[in-house]
C-alpha cells in the first residue's frame, strides 16, 4: 500500500513537473506570439503605407478589379485619367462604367472581355494597342492583365497595368526608319562605289587590250573621271562619319570670296556645258573681298548645291548662284548664298527629309541621278558650324532654291582687299547681251570699277547706240545673241563702225570652239561666263594695257617647275605608290631614291644626309612607321637632320593625322590620292627655298 | 530482420522496468542469431541501470537516449520508456560509444567510435547498411558535426538519430549503452548485412514572418549579422523579445528557415535558436548557419505540424512500398521536441497520426530530440546525411 502511494506520488510529481514545463513553454510562446502579431500589424501598416505611396505617385495606370469586374483599388494616375478626384469615388464601380467616359465603347467591351478571360484562364494577357480616346487623342497603350491570385491559390480578381507607350512607339518607329535609311544608304554606297570601280576596272581592261592610242587615252580619261567620282564618294562618307562621331571641325583661313566661287564654278562648269545649261553667278559687291573662314568647306557646300542644281535641272535649263551681304557688324558679316535652278523641284514632304543623313528626297532619285545622299546633310552641318542655317524653297516641276547664310570674320586689311579701280573715267563700255540680268550685272560690276557702261539687248540695238552715241572704248558682246549673232556684230563693230574697236566676246561656250570665227570677226579677247568681277577687271586691264592683275593671282599660278640637281628620298612601302610618285615626278628632273619602310629611310638618310633635298614620307609602313622615322631623323646627329624638309605623303588625311605628322617633326602633308599640282606646289615651296627651313636647327 | 517494441511507465524502479520490457520482448519475439535493443526513455528513468539489466535479461547490447516523450504503435507517451528489440540472422548489430566529445577533437572521437563499432567478422572496407546515432545535448559545437564526422568515417551510409532531450531542464539528457550513461559522448549502432532502410523527412515551411534577410556574418552555428543588423536586432525586428531566460523555449515556435544555393540545389534548412548573446548581438543555433543563406522566421501551428507528420509518414510508406525485394519490420521516428511543445495540449497528435497510419506487422518507436539526423534527398536523388531542427524524420527498415 505504502509502495503504491509512493509510486503514485512519484508519478504525480513527474506529471506536475511536465505540466509546469508546458505552462512555461506556452507562456513564453504566447508572449512571443503576441509581440510578433503586433510587429506584423505594424509591418502591415507600413506595407499599406508604402502601397498607398506607390499608388499615389506612380505614373502608371494600374488598378485591380474583383471577380465581378468592380474596381477595388488603383493608382492616383488612373483616377486623374478617368476624371475622378479620389480613388475612393471609384471603389465598387464597374469597370465598364469607369472607363466608358474616356475610352471608346469597343475598347471597353474588349478590355472587359480580356479581364474575364484572364481570371477564367488564370494566365496573364498582354497586348499593345492603338486607342483613340473620346477626346480625340490617339494613344498606344501597353495593357497587361494578371490574375490576382493569393498564396492560397484563390483568384480574387485581376490586376491591370496600362502604360502609355505612345512616345516609345513613336521613337521606335523613328529608329526603325533611321535604320532602314541607313540600310538603304549602305546599299546605295555599295552601288555608288562599285559603279566607278566598275568603270575603272572595265576601262583598264579595255585600255590594256587596245593598241589604238586614242582609245587608250579615252579609257584613261574615263578612269580619271571615275576615280575622281569615287574619291568624292569616299570623302562624303568620311565627312559624314566625322560628323556622326562629332569630330568634324573647321579650319579658318583668310580667303578671297570671289576666287573661292570661281573655283567652285570651274568644278561644275563642264557639267553645265555638257547639259547646255545657263549658269549665272551674281556676287554682291558689298561682300568684303577677303573673309576669314574655312573656304574649303564653304566651297564644298556651294559645290554640292550647284552640283545638285545641275544634276536635277534638265538640259538647257538655268542655274543661278546669287550672293548677298545680309549684315555687317564691324569685323563680322553675314553672307547669304542662294542656288536656284529650273529643275524637277521637291515636294514639301521630300523637303523635310532633305537635310537628314542617309536620305534622298526619293529613293528613286538615287537610281536615276546617283549620289550618296549625304551631301546636304554634310552641307547643313558645315553651315551650322559656321553659325548659319540652310533651307530650301521649291515647287515641284518648277525648280528649287537652296539658300544658306553663314557668318564670317572680315579679314584684316593687309593689302589683300585692295580696291579694284581703273582710273579710266574716259572709258565707255557697251555690253550686248539678250539676258537682262547679265546686262544689269555687268553694269553693276563696271560701276564698281568706276567705268561708264551702256547696255544693249541685241546686235541691232547695239549698232543703234553706236550710231547715236559714237564708238565705245570696249564692247562686251555675247556670242549667242538672238537675231544678229555675236560674231556678226563683232565683225560689224570692228569693220564698218570702229576699226580699232576692242571687242571682247562673252560666252559660256568653249573658247576654242568659237575662237577662229571670233578672231576673224575682230574679237580681241574672250571672257567666259559666268561673269566674275575680277575676271572682268583683269580682262579690261589686259585689253587696255592697264594695271597688272593682283599679285595674289599670280601666286596661285602653278607652273611645272624644274628641280634637276635635287635628290629626294621617298619612303613608301607599296610598290605601285612608289611607281606613281616616280612617274609623276619624272618631268621635274628630280632624282629619287626609294626606301620601303621607315627604318630603311632612316638608314639611307643617316648614311648620306647631305644627299637629300627633301623626304616624302608615307606614314603607315611595316617595321617602322613614318612618325617614328621622322622623329628619329630629327634626332640624328648628322648634317641637315633638323633642316631637311620631310613631307608626309599619306592616305591619313584627317586634321588630327596632319597634326600628328607635324608633331612628329614633319614639315608638311600631302594627302593620297596624290594631286599632281599639290605635289608640285610643295616641291616649289620647299626646294625653291632650300636651306631656309631650319626650325629644328 | 524482425523487431518488437515494448513499453513501460515504470520509471523509478530500473529492475522492474527492465523486467517488464524484457518480458514483453520475450513474449512477442523469438530472438535470433544477432540482436540489439534501442531504448527511448523519460529523463527520470535511470537509463544506465535499465540498459544494464536489459543486456543481462536479453543477452544483447542495449543503447538509447532520454527523451521528452516517446512514441509507439499506441501513440504518444509522456513519462514512459519504449524498447525496440531488433533481431536477425542475416544482420550484425554493433554498438559503440565515443570518448568524451568536448575533448580536443570531437570529430576524431566520433570517427574512432565508428571504427570501434566495426565487428571483427566484417571484411575490411565493408560498410553498414544503417547507422543509428544518439548524441548528447549541450556540447559546445554545431550539431552538423555528427553527420559530417560519421559520413567521413562511414561514407554515404545513411544515418538516423538525434540529440537526447529532457523536460527542457537541459541537465538530465543522457545517452546509454548497456549499463553506462553519458552526457558527453555519442552512442552508435551499426547494422551490418541485410538491411535496406528508407527515409522520410518533413519541415513545416508553409507560413513565414516575411522578413527575409541574408546572413552576412556567421561562424559555424554562431550568427553575428543578418543583413546590416546584428542577429538580435534582426529578431527584434520581428517584434520578438530577446531578453528571455530560456531562448530555446521562447523561440521554439519561431525556428529560422535558411535557404541557400548549394551545389546540391536550393534546399531549405530549419534551425532552432539555442542561445542569444545580447552583448554582441549574436545567436547560437543547434546547427550550422552559412553566410549568404537567406533567413526567414517560420510561423508554426498545430495543423501545419500534424499535416507534415502525415505527409512524411505517407511518403515513407510509399517509398517502402516500391521496394518489394525487402520486407521491412520497423519504423523509427525521430521528431523535434519543439514540435511536441508547440502542439501543447495536442502533444499526442503526432502519435495518433502514426498509430492510424502504421501498417500491420510493423513495429514503431519514436523519440523527441533537440536535433534530428536524417538523410536529405536532393533533386538528383542523391542523399546526404544532415542535421535538422523542427523536423519529423522516419527510417523504415
Amino acid at each position: 500500500m505504502e509502495a503504491d502511494l509512493t509510486k503514485e506520488h512519484s508519478n504525480l510529481t513527474r506529471l506536475y513537473k511536465k505540466l509546469e514545463r508546458d505552462y512555461r513553454a506556452l507562456t513564453l510562446m504566447h508572449e512571443q506570439t503576441e509581440r510578433l502579431r503586433d510587429a506584423n500589424e505594424a509591418a502591415k501598416d507600413q506595407s499599406n503605407f508604402y502601397t498607398r505611396l506607390l499608388l499615389e505617385n506612380t505614373p502608371c495606370t494600374i488598378f485591380m478589379l474583383d471577380l465581378q469586374m468592380r474596381f477595388v483599388m488603383g493608382s492616383a494616375h488612373l483616377a486623374s485619367f478617368l476624371g475622378y478626384r479620389d480613388m475612393r469615388e471609384m471603389v465598387d464601380r464597374p469597370f465598364t462604367e469607369l472607363f466608358s467616359a474616356m475610352m471608346p465603347p469597343e475598347w471597353v467591351e474588349s478590355a472587359d472581355g480580356r479581364c474575364r478571360q484572364t481570371i477564367d484562364e488564370r494566365r496573364q494577357v498582354s497586348t499593345a494597342e492603338r486607342v483613340s480616346l473620346k477626346s480625340g487623342e490617339n494613344l498606344v497603350l501597353q495593357v497587361s492583365m494578371t490574375p490576382a491570385e493569393g498564396k492560397d491559390g484563390v483568384c480574387r480578381g485581376v490586376v491591370v497595368v496600362m502604360n502609355d507607350i505612345t512616345e516609345l512607339v513613336r521613337a521606335r518607329e523613328e529608329a526603325q526608319r533611321a535604320s532602314t535609311a541607313k540600310s538603304d544608304f549602305l546599299a546605295n554606297m555599295s552601288h555608288e562605289m562599285r559603279t566607278p570601280m566598275n568603270a575603272i576596272i572595265g576601262m583598264t581592261a579595255i585600255a590594256k587590250t587596245s593598241s589604238d592610242m586614242e582609245r587608250k587615252i579615252y579609257c584613261l580619261t574615263k578612269i580619271e573621271d571615275a576615280s575622281s567620282h569615287l574619291l568624292g564618294v569616299i570623302n562624303d562618307i568620311l565627312d559624314m562619319s566625322k560628323i556622326e562621331a562629332n569630330r568634324f571641325e573647321l579650319s579658318p583661313v583668310v580667303f578671297n570670296f570671289e576666287k573661292m566661287l570661281q573655283k567652285v564654278v570651274n568644278v561644275v562648269n563642264f557639267r553645265v556645258e555638257e547639259k547646255q545649261q545657263i549658269l549665272t553667278v551674281r556676287i554682291d559687291k558689298n561682300i568684303p573681298g577677303f573673309l576669314v573662314g574655312d573656304d574649303q568647306r564653304l566651297a564644298q557646300v556651294i559645290t554640292n548645291l550647284l552640283s545638285n542644281a545641275v544634276k536635277f535641272t534638265p538640259e538647257r535649263g538655268e542655274v543661278r548662284l546669287d550672293t548677298g551681304l545680309i549684315e555687317k557688324r564691324e569685323k563680322l558679316c553675314t553672307v547669304e548664298v542662294a542656288v536656284s535652278d529650273t529643275g524637277i523641284g521637291i515636294s514639301p514632304d521630300q523637303q523635310r527629309l532633305l537635310f537628314t543623313s542617309f536620305s534622298q528626297a526619293d529613293s528613286g532619285i538615287t537610281r536615276k541621278f546617283g549620289g550618296t545622299g549625304l551631301g546636304l546633310a554634310i552641307s547643313k552641318r558645315i553651315v551650322e558650324m559656321m553659325g548659319g542655317t540652310i533651307w530650301v524653297t521649291s515647287t515641284p516641276g518648277q525648280g528649287s532654291t537652296f539658300t544658306f547664310r553663314f557668318d564670317a570674320r572680315v579679314a584684316d586689311d593687309q593689302g589683300l582687299s585692295q580696291a579694284k579701280k581703273l582710273n579710266r573715267k574716259d572709258l565707255r563700255v557697251l555690253v550686248v547681251d539678250d539676258a537682262p540680268e547679265v546686262r544689269e550685272y555687268f553694269a553693276d560690276i563696271l560701276q564698281g570699277f568706276g567705268i561708264a557702261c551702256d547696255a544693249a539687248a541685241s546686235g541691232e540695238e547695239a549698232l543703234s547706240l553706236v550710231r547715236a552715241r559714237g564708238s565705245y572704248g570696249m564692247y562686251f558682246v555675247d556670242w549667242d545673241l538672238p537675231g544678229m549673232s555675236g560674231i556678226e556684230l563683232a565683225g560689224l563693230l570692228s569693220g564698218d563702225y570702229d576699226q580699232d574697236a576692242m571687242v571682247v566676246m562673252i560666252s559660256s561656250a568653249e573658247w576654242s570652239s568659237i575662237e577662229q570665227d571670233a578672231r576673224a570677226a575682230g574679237v580681241k579677247c574672250f571672257l567666259p561666263k559666268p561673269l566674275f568681277p575680277s575676271a572682268v577687271f583683269d580682262c579690261i586691264s589686259a585689253c587696255l594695257g592697264a594695271e597688272e592683275p593682283l599679285a595674289e593671282q599670280k601666286e596661285e599660278q602653278c607652273l611645272p617647275a624644274q628641280f634637276a640637281g635635287h635628290r629626294v628620298l621617298l619612303a613608301e612601302d607599296v610598290e605601285i605608290n612608289r611607281e606613281i610618285v616616280i612617274a609623276l615626278l619624272e618631268p621635274t628632273g628630280l632624282d629619287i631614291d626609294c626606301a620601303v619602310n621607315g627604318a630603311e629611310a632612316l638608314r639611307m638618310f643617316s648614311a648620306a644626309s647631305d644627299k637629300y633635298s627633301m623626304i616624302f614620307m608615307d606614314v603607315q609602313m611595316p617595321e617602322m612607321d613614318g612618325y617614328e622615322a621622322a622623329r628619329r631623323i630629327r634626332a640624328l646627329d648628322v648634317p641637315r637632320a633638323g633642316a631637311v624638309p620631310i613631307i608626309a605623303m599619306t592616305a591619313n588625311v584627317f586634321r588630327e593625322d596632319v597634326e600628328r605628322c607635324l608633331a612628329a617633326g614633319m614639315n608638311d602633308h600631302i594627302g593620297k590620292p596624290l594631286n599632281f599640282e599639290e605635289v608640285f606646289a610643295k616641291l616649289s615651296k620647299y626646294l625653291g627655298h632650300a636651306g631656309q627651313f631650319g626650325i629644328y636647327i | 530482420m524482425n523487431s518488437v517494441v515494448a513499453y513501460t511507465s515504470e520509471l523509478d524502479d530500473a529492475k522492474e522496468a527492465a523486467a517488464q520490457l524484457a518480458a514483453q520482448i520475450r513474449e512477442k519475439l523469438e530472438l535470433r542469431k544477432h540482436s540489439a535493443g534501442i531504448l527511448f526513455c523519460d529523463a527520470d528513468m535511470d537509463g544506465a541501470a535499465v540498459t544494464a539489466e536489459l543486456a543481462k535479461l536479453l543477452g544483447s547490447e542495449v543503447l538509447g537516449m532520454t527523451t521528452l516523450a516517446t512514441l509507439d504503435a499506441d501513440g504518444h507517451h509522456e513519462a514512459a520508456a519504449v524498447l525496440t528489440m531488433l533481431t536477425a540472422d542475416d544482420c550484425i548489430f554493433s554498438a559503440s560509444v565515443s570518448s568524451s566529445l568536448p575533448g580536443a577533437d570531437a570529430q576524431a572521437a566520433i570517427i574512432e567510435a565508428y571504427r570501434a563499432g566495426v565487428p571483427a567478422e566484417i571484411a575490411p572496407g565493408q560498410r553498414p547498411g544503417l547507422l543509428m546515432a544518439f548524441c548528447p545535448y549541450g556540447l559546445p559545437f554545431s550539431g552538423d558535426l555528427y553527420p559530417v564526422a560519421l559520413s567521413k568515417a562511414a561514407g554515404d551510409v545513411p544515418i538516423i538519430g538525434g540529440v537526447a532531450s529532457d523536460d527542457y531542464d537541459y541537465e538530465r539528457a543522457r545517452v546509454f549503452l548497456s549499463g553506462r550513461s553519458y552526457n558527453d559522448a555519442m552512442v552508435l549502432l551499426g547494422i551490418w548485412g541485410a538491411v535496406s532502410p528508407v527515409f522520410s523527412i518533413r519541415h513545416v515551411t508553409s507560413r513565414f514572418a516575411e522578413r527575409i534577410r541574408r546572413i552576412t556574418e556567421s561562424e559555424g552555428n554562431i550568427v553575428r549579422r543578418v543583413g546590416d543588423e546584428t542577429f538580435v536586432q534582426y529578431l527584434e525586428g520581428f517584434g520578438l523579445n530577446t531578453d528571455v531566460s530560456d531562448p530555446l523555449l521562447a523561440f521554439t515556435c519561431y525556428p529560422m528557415m535558411l535557404t541557400s544555393d548549394t551545389e546540391d540545389g536550393e534546399t531549405p534548412l530549419m534551425r532552432h535558436i539555442c542561445a542569444l548573446n545580447r552583448e554582441d548581438g549574436s545567436g547560437a543555433f543547434f546547427g550550422d548557419v552559412p553566410v549568404g543563406a537567406l533567413a526567414n522566421i517560420c510561423l508554426i501551428n498545430k495543423d501545419d505540424l500534424l499535416r507534415a507528420c502525415r505527409e512524411s509518414m505517407r511518403a515513407l510508406l510509399e517509398a517502402a512500398a516500391v521496394r518489394q525485394e525487402y520486407v521491412p519490420s520497423t519504423i523509427l521516428c525521430i521528431s523535434c521536441c519543439g514540435r511536441a511543445i508547440i502542439l501543447g495540449a495536442h502533444a499526442a497528435g503526432e502519435g495518433r497520426v502514426l498509430s492510424e497510419m502504421l501498417p500491420p506487422g510493423i513495429s514503431l518507436a519514436g523519440a523527441y530530440c533537440l536535433g534530428e539526423i536524417c538523410p536529405t534527398f536532393y533533386k538528383d536523388g542523391k542523399a546526404v546525411n544532415r542535421f535538422h531542427n523542427c523536423s519529423i524524420t522516419f527510417c523504415m527498415f
